[in-house]
């Protein structure tokens, strides 16, 4: 057990530090729990989730051949039509449109969508987009916490949990939305300097219609494959589509996606290859949850984790107050630390707290799990990649989120969020 | 906002050439008087003049806006004046807005018209079976071009420069089925003996009898001056009726760059624009004709006396 918890706290401490490659960490960490015999090779090879990796694997594919299509440029240029430069709109718009992406795609993704679109808008006119990129950052993380597919703690809890993609729409819709409210309107409020209207500013108001046709003439003035585009939304809708009827279909999510990538590039093979595709896959990703789900195994084996739940289900008797410590401290942990090595080690942990809980309880503990998990990194700049990908795209354009900078803001805002969801989970445990 | 406004003009007169940038800044103005929101008319025109004295003093300034959004702030004053003559009240915003929309409306169709007798002037000076060397990103070369291939048959030597301008250029050539080839910029020696005439477009004429241009015109004009014709195709309301300044038309930058395989810093510095002496120029193609380079100089002489009140009153 110790040299589990060894090897395991190891690895985090190198994935906090960055020194190494996350993939690098866990797959030697991994390694080293084989060779060092902990782990048989057959108990590390089924410990991986497959489930995960090849949904993974097929939203990436999706992700690459949609990006390839322009369909995000289109849709990114005709939001900044749609604006008409008014500074309002354009916060209200992309960080409206950001959750809803950030539902289905990757927030990684979604984030590279979004923010340059927003920088050049802003930028061009003259307007701190500082406010903007932060909301847009929040909203990728608080719309990527409602589907199965919008955030990777989900995708783990989903496949270990065995919850479908609608079951997640359902049962969280509520705090969600709460939280997309509260976060627009109280940035709105505090931002409002910022980002009002401009119908009063003759300058700057032409300063943002001239801009706003530089955007129309630079994208459409290449050549737009239409039917690239079209094929694309349509395998998009349709995947999304089996997503939402994945109990009729009688399938998993993972096979859902990776079908819906094969159609894709069966569709457009005149506009992108399986090579340039399966070269665009983050391989160091899918390799990182490998690793992590070997070392997750090697502590549940190791009877870790069971002394963890223990201690949990001994700290309390009352099953509300059990449900928001796993909230508020996954909420915390992934202020700070990856999530996603957090949830691996806490899935093992609930599985084993729900044995004796009746259905309708035990789930709350994965909704707790998701929530506290997903929401919690946007409390800090670390504490999700979005956060990370977001603030490295605009230090290139020389604007500057500082940790401090981004927390003032972001920090209180996640209690917030937080908090809406501890009202919901408190509400869900007492019905 | 007027450095902001500055930078957006330089990487649209990089991408659209400055015809098709201004008519665009147009029809920005047009959207812009629709969403604007006051009916506070002293406010109009006080905002109004605000930007104008913007759009004035951008880096690098450019003749043709000026130009237009001079007209367009004339039209204004006499809309002002007439109101205040007839009742002296201050003209009302509706009133300004349908003036601005007018005066747009012949400020576009005026620059449509110049375009079409300049491709008719220069279409004249073509020969079948001419190779033109063509060392520029403007749309006025390019539309005269597309329009004497419908008539005639001809080729192009494209001068390569800098990348995004080259394959604009390139485009635009092979979408009007105009066969060319692209040489760089740096080895037109090698070519010289091939080219029949050499089309250059501009941005302006300034006050030092330059004429502004893409970079490295000046290179490719003293490299051809007496071996091939070398033209000047521009609208006189190019033409920059004010006393210049060093940085009114071209603008400095300059990088810290490392060396690709050595720890070596070195700064690279790059030039928005050349300025190249009208004299240099055989012939200058405008709307009302084909000029030489003197003709052409007293011309702007002529403007330049003639705007003399204009340029008190505005600047």
């Amino acid at each position: 057990m110790i040299i589990s918890i060894a090897i395991f706290l190891i690895a985090l401490v190198f994935i906090i530090t960055e020194r190494l490659d996350k993939a690098i960490v866990t797959v030697s960490g991994a390694l080293l729990l084989v060779i060092l015999g902990i782990l048989e090779p057959e108990q590390a090879f089924h410990s991986i989730d497959f489930e995960t990796i090849i949904l993974l694997m097929g939203m990436m594919m999706i992700m690459d051949i949609s990006r390839k299509s322009q369909i995000f440029n289109w849709l990114s240029t005709k939001l900044a039509e749609l604006t008409k430069g008014n500074p309002f709109l354009i916060f209200l718009i992309f960080l409206l449109v950001t959750a809803f992406f950030s539902a289905f795609l990757d927030n990684v993704t979604t984030i590279i969508i979004v923010v340059p679109i927003t920088i050049a808008l802003t930028k061009g006119m003259s307007i701190d987009p500082k406010p903007y990129i932060i909301g847009e950052i929040m909203l990728s993380n608080i719309g990527g916490a409602l589907t199965l597919v919008g955030d990777p703690p989900n995708i783990l809890i989903g496949s270990a949990a065995k919850l479908s993609f609608n079951e997640f729409i359902v049962n969280l819709w509520m705090p969600i939305l709460a939280s997309i409210v509260a976060v627009i309107g109280i940035l709105t409020i505090i931002s409002w300097g910022k980002i009002k209207p401009i119908k009063k500013d003759f300058k700057k108001l032409l300063l943002s219609h001239i801009l706003l046709k530089k955007i129309k003439f630079e994208f459409y003035g290449k050549p737009l494959k239409r039917s690239f585009i079209i094929k694309t939304l349509l395998i998009l809708g349709l995947t999304v589509l089996g997503f939402i009827l994945q109990k009729q279909l009688g399938l998993s999510v993972g096979i859902i996606a990776l079908a819906g990538a094969m159609i894709l590039l069966m569709a457009t093979t005149k506009n992108v290859t399986l090579h340039e595709t399966i070269t665009k896959i983050e391989w160091p990703t899918l390799l990182f949850f490998m690793g992590l789900f070997i070392m997750a195994t090697a502590l549940e084996e190791t009877g870790f984790l069971e002394l963890v739940s223990s201690v949990i289900t001994s700290a309390t008797d009352d099953f509300t107050y059990m449900l928001l410590i796993i909230l508020w401290s996954a909420g915390i942990i992934s202020m700070f630390l990856d999530n996603i090595p957090f949830v691996a080690v806490m899935i093992p942990v609930i599985t084993d707290m729900q044995i004796n809980m009746p259905p309708e309880k035990a789930v709350l503990l994965w909704w707790a799990l998701a929530l506290g998990a997903c929401l919690g990194g946007n409390g800090t700049i670390i504490g999700a990649s979005a956060n990370v990908v977001g603030t490295s795209l605009a230090e290139k354009e020389n604007i500057h989120i500082s940790f401090l900078g981004y927390m003032k803001t972001a920090f209180p805002l996640t209690l917030i969020t937080l908090v809406f969801s501890s009202i919901y989970i408190i509400y869900r445990s007492n019905v | 906002m007027r450095e902001r406004l500055s930078q957006l003009i330089l990487e649209m007169e990089s991408q659209l050439g400055t015809r098709d940038m201004v008519e665009m800044i147009l029809d920005a103005l047009l959207d812009t008087i629709e969403d604007f929101n006051t009916k506070d008319d002293k406010k109009f025109c006080n905002q109004f003049d605000d930007a104008v004295k913007d759009i004035k003093n951008t880096r690098p300034r450019i003749g043709l806006l000026i130009e237009d959004f001079h007209d367009i702030w004339n039209e204004i004053q006499k809309e002002e004046h007439c109101k205040k003559h007839e009742k002296n009240a201050c003209a009302k915003c509706e009133d300004l807005k349908k003036a601005i929309k007018r005066k747009v409306k012949e400020l576009k169709k005026k620059n449509r018209e110049d375009m079409k007798l300049i491709n008719k002037n220069t279409e004249k000076e073509i020969k079948k079976g001419d190779t033109i060397l063509l060392h520029t990103h403007s749309h006025t070369v390019i539309d005269t071009l597309k329009a004497a291939r419908r008539k005639k048959r001809f080729s192009c030597i494209v001068a390569e420069q800098q990348y995004e301008k080259t394959m604009a250029l390139i485009r635009e050539l092979h979408k009007s089925k105009i066969p060319f080839k692209v040489v760089p910029e740096h080895m037109l020696s090698h070519i010289e003996k091939e080219v029949d005439k050499v089309f250059i477009g501009a941005v302006t004429l300034n006050s030092f009898h330059s004429v502004v241009s893409t970079p490295g015109t000046m290179a490719v004009v003293s490299e051809f001056k007496g071996k091939a014709p070398i033209y000047l195709l521009m609208g006189t309301r190019k033409c920059s009726f004010w006393k210049a300044k060093e940085h009114h038309h071209s603008r400095k930058e300059q990088e810290l760059k490392t060396h690709c395989d050595r720890p070596i810093k070195y700064n690279r510095i790059k030039f928005s624009h050349d300025r190249v002496p009208l004299e240099m120029f055989d012939s200058v193609i405008t709307e009302k004709g084909k000029m030489t380079a003197s003709q052409m100089l007293d011309f702007y002489k002529k403007e330049h006396r003639k705007r003399s009140k204009w340029r008190k009153a505005f600047f």
